[in-house]
């Protein structure tokens, strides 16, 4: 095992006061609420602004449509964390990492997900002893290439098999590319692990629910994070803005990695809105596909939450670099 | 510096984010920020994270020191959860519309060549309901199916060039985020406020919305202000 763990930090148990006080919160959040609530006819109108509406519509509609595939994610991950066996999960994952990695990569075609579900999923992977690299690669891969994204992108893409073809290798490649890079250079970045003591007194069921309720709120908060971020820029930035680079090639495949990168879609909705995008040329539509599922700011406030800051500062650049690499290559080879 | 989420507040953290989600897929709201397949996908949600609460608060009973057992801890960021639930009562967010549907995207129109596409006849009726969508892309394959007939369209009202107004809709595939704006131009009466839902009827001024930049012109004969409908995407 190449990643280390961190101890646990909690308030010291022993300070009574502390622990008093502890006890206290859930008060005082119920009386913020309720006044909150109370006070809605008083703040409802001083915050009628259409700026603001639009943020909030925005922000909601992420978090709807994400949260249920979070929880698809996390049960999932409480499915490997709890039910499936050592040697069961040993067959299914090869032994040797190197190989691992394109066998995860092509896993991913059968997980159809949203890339929220599948942070919680690598995680699970990775305390149960799969290797880092090849988790990841697991990662990077069941959001980009599972069947509900291509048929999608073949809707999007009318009578064009080839961009359907295009995405597919290109995300394929980039999270097999990933994998043997993290795999090969980065075997010793710390990787944050949340250390779980097993109650083998408590019952299958309970470890399960447990299980889900943890991860749950642990990946949830950071989700809000990044759909808050998504939901301001897709507001407040002018389109102008991002249409009017659309003419230099170069600042075209930049500036929709970036675009990919903030308004962080669904994976089954990216090929519609990169559809929509007429200004710019196809090998930059690739670009704006093949980055959206594999990082997004919503996935790295994710990771960096799951995974520690350390991780997230080195994993966040190589796949947008490699992502946008193997865009690029692929829309200059078939496109 | 902010305190770290007890387990008694993760507990209530679930249950008001379950609740939500279950109130919003029983009424319509849902339908202002996702599609409407989501609505059972929503309940069953809601209804597992209440479970999840409520299963945590039966367990604390039986052992009372669990606040410091293992999976308590979670990072603070955790307290952000929060602000969805807030958001939604609070600012109560509105169905998509004027605001955005000036910096919105404009709903991707088909590739083939119009050589390859046969457009059916409009349907009998005088005037013809006619979706939004179907009007934009007959007249972007020239508009010929569209002469000599009477439309009837509906959408909400936004703000054009000058004292133009157009009737709009958004199209959505996944959620809000991705939402695309589908337009046409009135022509011919006062614009009525933004963001009022209304039903035109009209003749499509020929040749418009054929170059995909520009949008379809319908010159208006009748205008009703009507109510919202309770799906306002496409």
């Amino acid at each position: 095992m190449t990643a280390r763990t961190r101890p646990e930090t909690r308030p010291a148990p022993e300070d009574a006061r502390a622990s008093g006080r502890a006890g206290l919160q859930i008060y005082v959040v119920l009386a913020v609420l309720a006044a909150l609530l109370l006070s809605q006819q008083w703040l409802v109108p001083r915050l009628d602004h259409p700026a603001v509406a639009t943020w909030s519509t925005i922000f909601v509609a992420i978090v709807v449509q994400s949260v249920p595939f979070l929880v698809g994610g996390v049960l999932l991950a409480a499915v490997i964390a709890t039910l499936l066996s050592e040697r069961a999960l040993r067959r299914l994952v090869p032994a040797n990492p190197t190989l691992g990695v394109p066998v995860a990569g092509l896993a991913g075609v059968a997980l159809p997900g949203c890339e929220c579900a599948s942070v919680p999923v690598a995680s699970s992977l990775m305390r149960r002893g799969v290797a880092p690299s090849v988790a990841l690669t697991f990662l990077l891969a069941a959001p980009a290439v599972n069947p509900v994204v291509l048929v999608s992108t073949a809707v999007a893409f009318p009578g064009r098999p080839e961009v359907v073809l295009a995405r597919f290798l290109a995300s394929l490649v980039t999270a097999v590319a990933v994998g043997w890079l993290w795999l090969r250079f980065a075997g010793r970045v710390p990787l944050l692990h949340r250390q779980r003591s097993h109650d083998h007194g408590e019952g299958a069921a309970r470890a399960f629910l447990g299980s889900v309720r943890h991860d749950f709120i642990h990946a949830a908060g950071f989700l809000v994070l990044g759909a808050m971020i998504a939901a301001a820029i897709n507001t407040f930035v002018p389109r102008e803005i991002i249409d009017s680079v659309a003419g230099n090639a170069l600042l075209a495949v930049v500036s929709m990695a970036l675009f990919a990168f903030v308004v962080a879609l669904c994976s089954e909705a990216d090929a519609f809105v990169a559809a929509s995008l007429s200004a710019f040329s196809d090998t930059a539509k690739l670009v704006f596909m093949v980055v959206g599922p594999a990082m997004d700011v919503k996935l790295a406030s994710m990771e960096s939450g799951q995974f520690g800051g350390a991780f997230a500062v080195r994993f966040v650049p190589l796949v947008l670099v490699v992502a946008v690499l193997s865009a690029c290559g692929m829309g200059w080879w078939l496109l | 510096m902010v305190a770290a989420v007890t387990r008694g507040t993760q507990t209530l953290l679930l249950t008001v984010t379950g609740a939500v989600l279950v109130r919003m897929a029983v009424g319509d709201t849902y339908l202002r920020y996702v599609n409407s397949w989501m609505r059972w996908p929503l309940i069953a949600c809601g209804v597992l994270l209440v479970v999840l609460a409520l299963v945590d608060l039966w367990s604390q009973d039986d052992a009372p020191a669990d606040d410091h057992s293992e999976g308590s801890h979670v990072p603070r960021a955790a307290w952000l959860l929060f602000v969805p639930s807030l958001v939604f009562f609070l600012i109560a967010p509105p169905a998509l519309g004027a605001h955005f549907a000036e910096r919105a995207q404009t709903a991707a129109l088909p590739t083939e060549p119009s050589s390859e596409v046969v457009l059916p006849d409009l349907p009998e009726g005088d005037p013809v309901p006619l979706l939004m969508d179907d009007l934009v892309m007959r007249a972007f394959y020239g508009g010929d199916t569209l002469e000599g007939r009477r439309i009837e369209l509906t959408g909400f009202v936004s703000k054009g060039p000058g004292d133009g107004w157009y009737v709009t809709q958004f199209g959505m595939n996944c959620c809000a985020a991705d939402a695309t704006v589908m337009r046409v131009t009135a022509s011919g009466v006062e614009a009525p406020p933004v963001d009022q839902w209304v039903e035109v009827v009209g003749t499509y001024v020929a040749g418009t919305g054929a170059d995909g930049r520009t949008p379809p012109e319908l010159a208006v004969e009748q205008l009703e202000l009507v109510e919202a409908p309770k799906n306002q995407y496409r």
